[in-house]
């Protein structure tokens, strides 16, 4: 570089736009890079058990301590706060340990972070069950600016008191995932400050998620997991009467009658975000949704996977009304219904979850995709993430269909999909070969990552996926259900 | 209205006054000097590179002003560079970073975005050796000074 005198401007401009991976390979380039970019590499910071062991880190972590404001710890170890005690800057920090972590140890580390950094500390999401004693609520309520709050209570119900409450009347967002909680608030208290709530209760038999809920009335997002009966019309009943700022509303629940459904959807105002799903699937008839024009434009994101009641036309519907969707999950879409379906409106969409059913047609002695699927999909110019691995219930009659991803059989379509950076495929029939990858990896120069089965035979299909990684794109090979989806708490 | 820009070997550049105002910088020395007729002079732009960021400030400004917020993070904004803005990105490396700096001085942050992204990508999945042949950079490192750095950032690493 000529202007070495101009290069560290230019290296601060650039740096809020590097990735991760591009952050850790520039700080190894020069000594100017280095200073430039190591207090943005370690703004965020993750550590588990194998780092302690590790001198090097300790040591750097004296001196870029200040710079974190993110802290992850996978793991917590009685070396931790040796690492952990320069990060007198924290904005937020997260615990995602293993059961097995001492809980002693957990409550005296955590009291000494929040210690040193009550003044900045924003946002704490645990993913650990450390019981919420007078203790840690007297930490949290010295914390001037704590506004985020994640928790997580797996073994017991949990029983809160009136400091507990007393933080959240603080928080802006709060995420819990408890067995059940026992409500002991007053009445007459509501949370004025809280516009994310994010709650899963499977074993209240209450919907006591609703009843938090109503008590916000400035809640913007509302997601819970929450098996109770009535939790459908509870929400209907109470909260969207009261909160009547709510643009994301997501509902997981155990299931739902066609009438719940029906009164639900006519009480439900236009959502940015709306997603649904049910852990019983009931096969039922088609539902038209009550949907006005204004219900179908205010849709930026739709979540229906697991959702018994959503046929697929009712899901033909919606890709065909929403013309400002950017990412759309849904559990079944026939073939037959996209073909003859109306033209897909959608052209923003960066996300596409789908299990398709009906794909082929039988054409001459074998069988072949129907070319309006192609026809359909070629609309999403913008798509970045295909994901056709999703299942069907098992108690579903209706099968799983994917689209063969061989050239020939239809991967020639998918040509115009120039920003897809993800794939999520499958099929015990798959048969891809080199030269179906090498016209993947040239197609789609965004290109990150693979996930799925690329060939029955499970040599063939390592040879694939190293044939991937050698061309820098990350290959998993599928786990067939993905339960944590739906249990996924915090922010 | 045209407003009369001068660079820094004194060419002037005569923009319409919606051009001009692409960079928040002129802008606001607009408002503050008020209706004249005096070039405004930028000391900080040669005239190869001001008549880029012309070419670009006309070819968007019709687009709607952006309405940042400091916390927005550049990296989780979808990766949208659009094709004209990827062909006007296409020069050498030298007019690349002219250009960086000079949308960063005269504040133009759409023009700053694209720079920046085009550069972003450069780096993206090059190892540091690869990036310093890209840039011309010496590496200014011991080999035990590159292995104690490699130690030190091994928690950032996929596992």
């Amino acid at each position: 570089m000529n202007d070495a005198v101009r290069l560290p401007e230019i290296l601060i401009a650039i740096g809020p736009h590097l990735s991760r991976r591009s952050l850790l390979a520039s700080v190894s380039v020069s000594k100017t890079w280095k200073h430039i970019f190591e207090p943005l590499l370690w703004t965020l910071v993750e550590l588990d058990e194998h780092d302690y062991a590790n001198e090097s880190i300790r040591r750097a972590m004296a001196r870029n301590g200040k710079f974190v404001k993110n802290l992850n710890l996978k793991d917590i170890h009685k070396k931790t706060m040796d690492f952990v005690q320069h990060c007198t800057r924290l904005h937020t920090l997260r615990l995602n340990l293993p059961d097995t972590t001492g809980k002693e140890l957990v409550i005296s580390t955590l009291a000494k972070i929040l210690q040193h950094n009550q003044e900045t500390l924003c946002v704490l999401d645990s993913k650990y069950d450390f019981g919420w004693g007078p203790g840690i609520c007297q930490t949290l309520l010295a914390c001037p600016r704590l506004e985020a709050l994640g928790i997580y209570e797996s073994l017991t119900h949990m029983e809160v008191d009136h400091d507990f409450w007393k933080i959240v009347a603080r928080l802006k967002r709060l995420s819990i995932v408890t067995l059940a909680l026992h409500f002991l608030v007053g009445e007459q208290d509501t949370f004025p400050n809280l516009t994310h709530l994010h709650m899963i209760t499977p074993h209240c038999w209450e919907p006591v998620s609703a009843a938090l809920a109503s008590r916000c009335p400035n809640l913007i997002e509302l997601s819970v997991a929450d098996y109770s009966n009535s939790i459908l019309s509870a929400i209907e009943r109470t909260v969207l009467p009261k909160c009547r700022n709510l643009s994301t509303l997501v509902v997981n629940c155990s299931e739902t009658t066609s009438q719940s459904r029906a009164s639900f959807f006519k009480k439900l105002p236009p959502m940015k975000h709306f997603g649904m799903s049910e852990r019983f699937f009931k096969p039922t008839r088609n539902e038209k949704l009550p949907f006005s024009q204004e219900h179908f434009h205010a849709l930026v994101h739709i979540d229906l996977k697991w959702c018994g009641w959503a046929r697929s036309t009712t899901v033909q519907e919606l890709l065909s009304s929403c013309p400002n969707l950017q990412s759309f999950k849904a559990e079944r879409l026939s073939g037959r219904d996209i073909e003859y379906g109306d033209p897909w409106v959608c052209l923003r969409l960066e996300e596409l979850w789908v299990a398709f059913i009906d794909v082929e047609v039988p054409s001459l002695g074998s069988w072949t995709p129907r070319p309006g699927i192609y026809r359909q999909l070629q609309r999403l110019e913008r798509l970045q993430i295909f994901d056709q691995y999703m299942h069907l219930p098992e108690m579903s009659k209706e099968h799983s269909d994917r689209l063969d991803f061989r050239l020939g059989f239809g991967l020639e379509h998918m040509a115009i999909h120039r920003r897809l950076r993800k794939l999520r495929t499958g099929t015990s029939r798959q048969e891809l070969s080199v030269k179906d990858i090498k016209w993947m990896i040239q197609a789609w120069p965004e290109l990150e990552e693979v996930e799925g089965i690329l060939h029955f035979k499970e040599a063939e299909n390592t040879k694939l996926g190293r044939f991937l990684e050698r061309n820098g794109i990350r290959y998993r090979t599928t786990d067939l259900v993905r339960y944590d989806e739906v249990y996924q708490a915090g922010f | 209205m045209t407003i009369t820009l001068t660079s820094l070997d004194n060419l002037e550049f005569k923009v319409d006054k919606d051009v001009a105002e692409r960079s928040v910088l002129i802008k606001n020395m607009i408002e503050d000097v008020g209706e004249s007729d005096s070039p405004i002079p930028l000391p900080n732009v040669t005239s190869a590179v001001l008549k880029k960021v012309i070419e670009y400030c006309e070819h968007h400004r019709h687009d709607p002003v952006p309405v940042q917020d400091e916390s927005d993070d550049p990296r989780k904004r979808s990766n949208d560079i659009e094709e004209w803005d990827m062909k006007f990105m296409q020069v050498d490396q030298e007019m690349l970073f002219e250009i960086i700096l000079a949308a960063n001085y005269l504040d133009i942050k759409p023009l700053l975005d694209v720079g920046c992204k085009t550069v972003a990508n450069i780096i993206k999945g090059k190892t540091p050796e690869e990036i310093r042949k890209v840039f011309n950079i010496v590496n200014d490192f011991t080999p035990e000074e590159e292995a104690q750095i490699r130690k030190e950032n091994e928690w950032a690493e996929d596992r």
